[in-house]
């Protein structure tokens, strides 16, 4: 207990977008208590109502409660970013340590693919990728791993090269350790934290693009609460009802700038280093 | 460095604001392409959801755009009361079993090229539509063509009575067939319009016009008309706010009142021969009748009609629009809204929810996924296609919706590519629904990929083709209409109502019932 209080002391900031970001997945988690009507059912009469009581944030163009939409939306979009983050997470550091430790051949396959991916607009490809595979959630989150991986395989794989000759590698080395070993025991733990901060400060944009591909057509289909969809739904209303994009684009604006905050205080808690400015974390994003 | 690198970074989103902030002024700087009156001559831009694959009339229904960009006339027209009268037939007379049309062709009529139009040069573009076309004895089959001067004389095996109706139909634009047609899908025909093409792109389907110098009618007031196309109604509606474009078609319902009582506008509207169709796939579990007829008694048009689409639209129950002669408050809709007798026919023919994922299977045990095509290039179509799949899915009935340009969508149409699919069409093409009916529900049709076939229909049409008497014939269409009620054949969705917005500087941009006369040689641009 009291090195939770000596915790937060330290870290309030971190504190503070802790419980913000875990109010977001609160609401992710508990939508089906939090929503007031079912998010799917649509009541003709009353579409395109204005915000009021009975509809909390009004009714779209189905005549379904805008306000459980948002909710349910939470999930959809938290599931697919934080299922995004977790592959290419796992993908890149992967690919990072097996080029950055092996070399050679692998290291020369593995980044040629990788400066492939970049040498394109990332959402331009994506787009591409999506549109062959087909418009699906499933689908436009393949498309953006398939994009995305890329900064986490580099990052990795020069925080590798970093670690590889240093002493106790040497010294693992000489006790005779096997390279699976040395990979697990000593090489992963110290990419970890690097990984994790990228991976929190990406939570965000990842949040972002899959919205921008469901907006675009390429994500979500109809009727699914998503965010991203229901702007673009809404579109067509703009002057004649805003609230139909206001309040999915304030739910996508909050998220976002929760991960993000909550990104950048976790790189203070693990990396201290980079209040000076020479944190590797932020180096090798750059 | 830390302190550079925060100032570098505001000073950059000061700019990029200021570039973002810049965007929204568009409109009212001088780039934005809209209407001028500069040396270049007057100018235009029509933004529209609606475009052609090829500028080549036999292709699809692409003949449609010819006319629409006022680059070819028919023989014939359609007035807004869908009787019709000459064009380029200044007169045509029948003889009394209405086998043989004697067309007299005008005699000042010259094609863009300067070529004068006689009777065997109508003659050339009439049968050009038969060897080449494939949908030309879906109106009807000439025996003989005969030419001589100016007198174009018809002959048919059986009778034609609605023959200058059907040759006021897009397909049959006469064109010059005496000039190289290879690259006519590209750089459209020679014809007699005010305007000839300047430039089409295929993939972006823009298409540009400019005068004619050679137009037989008089004066051609523009000088350029642009039509931009996107089927995107919120940039339609915009670009039309902006100034991009100086006249829109088919504004959506939900914009339409941005425009309303604003000075800077005008509206023009009009009932059209239109019905938005929801076709099914009898190829498929939809060729279960009980299945069509359930889903026709579940899906609640009156309300979409008055909530979802504004009251713009009334809401159908028939092939023919209300706005017409053909019934439709006489005839007996077997499947009128009635959601619980829907989902009690389908209880009691087997149709269950077997594996409880909330969805009905067949009553083989198969399951039921629908696929739904539309377009967006009309604004009622998104509303139709989800309201259709919300709806459903009450029913337990899953449907999944599939997006496509409308050319995709006409030729998924054409090949049945489909279970279900939405497609607004102008029933009343030739003023007379004869021709759609043929194409659309006739066995054989051209569009009729979706399974129907019925002597009983069949013979009513071929009864009605050789059927002169006015009123016979909306007995027939009446009865032929009852048939496709009674078959559960199609979802009627609603009768649209068709609008063209202008700026108020723009005159001349119809929008009529036969909704493919939009620009002629009075279409004009005040200095503004």
């Amino acid at each position: 207990m009291e090195k939770l209080k000596n915790f937060v002391r330290k870290n309030p900031a971190f504190t503070v977008f802790f419980l913000l970001t875990l109010g977001v997945i609160a609401i992710a988690v508990f939508a089906p208590v939090l929503a007031t009507h079912d998010p799917y059912e649509a009541v003709l009469a009353d579409a395109v109502q204005p915000p009021g009581p009975e509809h909390w944030f009004g009714t779209d163009r189905m005549g379904r409660d805008l306000y459980s939409r948002v909710i349910y939306g939470a999930r959809t979009s938290l599931a697919a970013s934080l299922a995004l983050v977790c592959i290419i997470m796992t993908a890149g550091t992967l690919l990072g340590i097996l080029a950055g430790w092996f070399g050679g051949i692998l290291d020369a396959v593995i980044m040629r693919i990788s400066d492939m991916m970049i040498s394109f607009p990332g959402m331009v490809l994506a787009l591409a990728v999506a549109g062959i595979l087909g418009a699906s959630m499933t689908n436009a989150v393949i498309a953006i791993a398939v994009v995305s991986w890329t900064k986490y395989a580099r990052l990795v794989r020069s925080l590798v090269l970093k670690i590889r000759e240093r002493d106790y590698i040497a010294a693992a080395r000489v006790t005779g350790s096997t390279s699976s070993h040395i990979l697990w025991k000593y090489l992963l733990p110290n990419v970890l934290p690097t990984i994790l901060i990228t991976g929190a400060t990406d939570i965000g944009s990842m949040i972002m693009e899959i919205a921008a591909l469901s907006f675009l057509g390429f994500g979500a289909k109809a009727p699914t609460a998503e965010w991203g969809l229901m702007l673009n739904e809404g579109r067509a209303y703009l002057t004649a009802a805003p609230w139909l994009m206001i309040f999915p684009g304030l739910a996508i604006f909050i998220t976002v700038v929760v991960f993000n905050l909550l990104g950048d205080s976790l790189r203070d808690v693990l990396d201290p280093r980079d209040e000076q400015g020479n944190g590797f974390g932020r180096k090798e994003n750059e | 460095m830390n302190s550079t690198k925060k100032i570098s970074a505001l000073l950059l989103s000061l700019l990029l604001s200021g570039v973002l902030l810049a965007g929204c002024g568009g409109g009212t700087g001088n780039s934005s392409g809209g209407a001028s009156d500069t040396e270049q001559g007057k100018n235009i831009v029509i933004g529209t959801g609606q475009s052609c694959g090829t500028l080549d009339p036999l292709q699809s229904y692409d003949g449609w755009y010819a006319v629409r960009f006022g680059i070819g006339q028919t023989l014939t027209k359609l007035n807004d009361d869908f009787s019709v009268s000459g064009w380029l037939a200044e007169d045509y007379t029948v003889n009394e079993d209405n086998t043989v049309w004697t067309f007299t062709i005008r005699d000042d009529v010259a094609f863009s090229n300067g070529t004068k139009l006689t009777a065997e040069l109508a003659k050339a573009s009439l049968e050009n539509v038969y060897e080449n076309g494939m949908r030309g004895t879906e109106y009807f089959t000439p025996a003989a063509i005969e030419a001589d001067g100016q007198t174009l004389v018809i002959t048919t095996e059986s009778p034609e009575p609605i023959l200058p109706n059907k040759l006021a139909d897009p397909y049959f634009t006469i064109i010059d067939t005496t000039v190289d047609m290879t690259n006519i899908a590209d750089e459209g025909p020679v014809g007699t319009g005010p305007f000839v093409v300047e430039s089409f792109d295929p993939v972006t389907k823009e298409t540009v016009v400019v005068k004619n110098e050679n137009y037989w009618g008089g004066e051609v007031l523009m000088d350029r008309i642009t039509f931009v196309y996107t089927e995107d109604q919120s940039t339609l509606t915009m670009g039309l706010q902006s100034g991009d474009f100086d006249a829109v078609y088919n504004v959506s319902m939900t914009s339409i009142g941005d425009f309303e009582n604003n000075e800077s506008y005008r509206i023009v509207r009009t009932a059209s021969g239109r019905t938005a169709h929801g076709f099914m796939n009898q190829n498929g579990v939809l060729g279960d009748e009980v299945l069509r007829q359930a889903i026709l008694r579940y899906l609640d048009r009156e309300s979409y009609c008055e909530n979802l689409l504004n009251g713009e639209y009334v809401a159908g129950k028939t092939l023919l629009t209300s706005a017409s002669v053909y019934g439709y408050d006489e005839l007996t809709d077997i499947n009128a809204y009635d959601p619980e007798g829907a989902a009690r026919l389908l209880d009691e023919a087997g149709y269950a929810d077997i594996d409880g994922d909330g969805f009905r299977e067949t009553p083989e045990g198969e399951a039921i996924n629908l696929r739904f095509v539309y377009y967006t290039g009309r604004p009622e179509q998104q509303i139709l296609a989800e309201a259709t799949q919300l709806e459903l899915a009450g029913l337990g009935i899953r449907v999944t919706l599939e997006v496509h340009d409308t050319q995709t969508v006409i030729d998924m149409l054409g090949s049945g590519d489909y279970d279900m699919l939405c497609m607004s069409i102008n029933a009343l093409n030739c003023g007379d629904p004869e021709n759609h009916m043929n194409t659309y529900f006739k066995t054989g049709g051209s569009y009729n990929s979706f399974g129907y076939s019925s002597a009983e229909f069949d013979s009513v049409m071929d009864e009605l083709s050789v059927t002169a008497d006015a009123d016979r014939r909306v007995e027939l269409v009446k009865e032929a209409e009852q048939i496709l009620l009674d078959d559960s054949v199609c979802i009627y969705y609603c009768y649209p109502v068709m609008n063209f917005v202008t700026k108020s500087t723009v005159s001349g941009i119809t929008s009529t019932p036969a909704d493919f006369y939009w620009v002629s040689e009075a279409t004009d641009v005040q200095a503004g």
